[in-house]
């Protein structure tokens, strides 16, 4: 197992937002974590990216990561795990972009940052973009110059470029359109053919999920409720919750599942 | 025009005769009557603007009643002076206000943050002319380490005699090499500047502070984060570039917040700027100054507006 997460607990001021019993990801897999807001989808997304530091948080239990323990890194490791091992694309693709600086700048130096030299940096952004259907002479825009989907598509291009092991993404759709959302979806299972990326993908939308999951994950109010194989979840759900939450997928010709 | 017509009226409806102030109180109708007539203060309210208007439209202000030289004259003498007194200040606000204010956001809601609180608090709320009171009594009478007025010992015209390139003692000696003069310009700089820049530090840190904090919620924060950036480029960087429009607005503003204390500065510090001319001119009922000096005033706003937008356009691509 790649990636393998026990008891984890996510707490602020010693009220428990989100705990997490077992979490296990092998490369190129796909888990879905559906949940409504405030569910603690995102909060788990942050504990393993290391990010609920920033925010105060306190996260127990364990998350070890090709044989190693997360949880007990320094901050100066937990920065080499984000960005070279586990990465994250956010819901507002645009305001996740600093908007004083172009895209090329930014990718420039992401790809500095973790030890690429001039000359690799240049060829592996076209090539990254390229995967993404992006055309290179993005890089020379800003964000605010470029669209919600253009946006998701470059966070994931960056991601690419590092080709990090495990990719969070964190309500990566929510805030596109259905077209753009089927864009970003292709161009999210083409990231795992390509480089054998393993996606926790977080939505609040099951039929989203349901495009690319292998497994799925169901949480509420903090915990999980259900969790399978993404066959399991969606043709033999055994919690009421998730019975709910397949029947709000609307279906064309208006039968529900 | 709305400034030239509004400070006209107060300057000449207040109470108090320019040309008693002028010529003295004893003397006589007949020198009286000469005064108003040199100065131009014979004729109705109406016939003074005119011909003051006019004067205006030609580049010409009038004759300072307290000085006895064109006000044209009497500002670009001063006003140099007094520029570079309120830029030193604000630069100094800026370099020491910006990571005072950065401090503060990253130590939030610790010991760090509760001292850059107090510092601010304690600029802001000083009244100018206390403070600049307060350092002289303590760097001048007590410790004796800083000269306490004008712009530079004079005693040193005798031994290294300062040539005029601009006007303003501390540039010119800097621009002629003269060293010796150019030590004695910044010691005489150091009170007053840090008279002036007190509130300016105070209001910048505490913008600083705020519009990190803000900045350090978005998501692009999250993202670089999440990318394994340090926090030192985190908030250098990332945080602190969106942030910088807000603080450069208010660097404008205290700007002539900062002119406006350079008046009462000044006056402390016998600095021969514009402030210590206003002054001067207010208390001589000196109508011609006094509107010279709003009109300059007024227009630094409005080159100071400018300078904002286009300094603004450049840090922040979203403002183009």
């Amino acid at each position: 197992m790649m990636l393998e997460v026990r008891d984890l607990q996510i707490s602020y001021r010693d009220q428990v937002v989100a705990s997490v019993p077992t979490l296990d990801l092998e490369p190129g897999q796909v888990l879905g974590i559906a949940g409504e807001s405030g569910s603690g989808k995102s909060q788990t997304a942050l504990a393993l990216m290391g990010l609920t530091r920033y925010a105060n948080g306190v996260v127990t239990g364990s998350m070890v990561l090709d044989g190693r323990e997360l949880l007990t890194l320094s901050p100066r490791q937990w920065r080499l795990v984000r960005g070279r091992d586990i990465a994250m694309i956010l819901q507002s693709p645009r305001a996740a972009l600093n908007p004083t600086m172009k895209l090329g700048a930014l990718f420039s130096r992401t790809l500095r940052l973790h030890g690429m030299t001039k000359d690799q940096r240049g060829p592996r952004m076209v090539q990254a973009l390229a995967e993404v259907v992006l055309d290179a002479e993005i890089l020379d825009r800003y964000p605010h110059e470029i669209s919600g989907g253009q946006a998701q598509r470059f966070a994931i291009a960056l991601v690419a470029a590092l080709r990090v092991k495990v990719l969070i993404a964190d309500e990566p759709t929510s805030a596109l359109d259905v077209t753009v959302q089927a864009e970003v979806i292709d161009v999210l299972r083409n990231l795992r053919d390509r480089h054998g990326t393993a996606i926790i993908f977080i939505s609040h939308d099951l039929s989203v999920i349901g495009e690319l999951a292998d497994a799925v994950m169901v949480m509420r109010d903090g915990a999980v409720v259900e969790q399978g194989s993404a066959e399991s979840v969606f043709n033999q759900p055994t919690q009421e919750y998730t019975r709910m939450l397949l029947a709000a997928i609307p279906v064309i010709g208006g039968r529900s599942r | 025009m709305g400034v030239v017509v509004l400070t006209f009226l107060i300057a000449r409806l207040i109470p108090g005769d320019p040309a008693v102030a002028y010529a003295g109180p004893r003397a006589t109708a007949e020198q009286l009557a000469a005064v108003r007539e040199r100065f131009g203060l014979d004729g109705s309210l109406w016939e003074q603007f005119a011909t003051y208007l006019s004067g205006v439209a030609h580049g010409d202000l009038g004759i300072s009643l307290h000085t006895k030289a064109p006000v044209v004259e009497d500002l670009f003498r001063v006003f140099p002076t007094t520029l570079v007194l309120v830029t030193i200040a604000l630069l100094l606000a800026a370099i020491v206000g910006i990571p005072l204010g950065a401090m503060a956001a990253h130590s939030r809601g610790r010991l760090g943050d509760l001292v850059a609180k107090v510092i601010s608090i304690l600029m802001v709320s000083m009244p100018v002319f206390w403070l600049a009171i307060l350092l002289q009594i303590i760097f001048f009478s007590r410790l004796g380490w800083v000269p306490v007025a004008g712009e530079y010992d004079t005693r040193l015209d005798a031994t290294s005699p300062l040539y005029t390139v601009i006007g303003v003692p501390v540039v010119d000696a800097l621009l002629t090499g003269n060293w010796v003069v150019f030590r004695s310009t910044l010691a005489h700089l150091i009170l007053p500047v840090i008279a002036i820049a007190a509130y300016p530090i105070g209001a910048v840190a505490m913008v600083t502070r705020g519009t990190l904090l803000e900045n350090l919620g978005e998501e692009h924060v999250r993202m670089v984060r999440a990318l394994g950036f340090p926090e030192r480029s985190v908030f250098a960087r990332f945080a602190l570039r969106p942030s910088l429009n807000p603080i450069i607005a208010l660097l404008a503003l205290v700007f002539a917040y900062a002119l406006t204390n350079s008046f009462i500065v000044e006056s402390i510090f016998n600095w021969p700027g514009l402030g210590n001319y206003a002054v001067k001119s207010i208390q001589s009922l000196d109508v011609p100054a006094i509107l010279g000096v709003t009109l300059v005033v007024a227009l630094i706003y409005v080159v100071l507006n400018l300078v904002v937008d286009l300094v603004q356009a450049v840090i922040d691509p979203r403002v183009r």
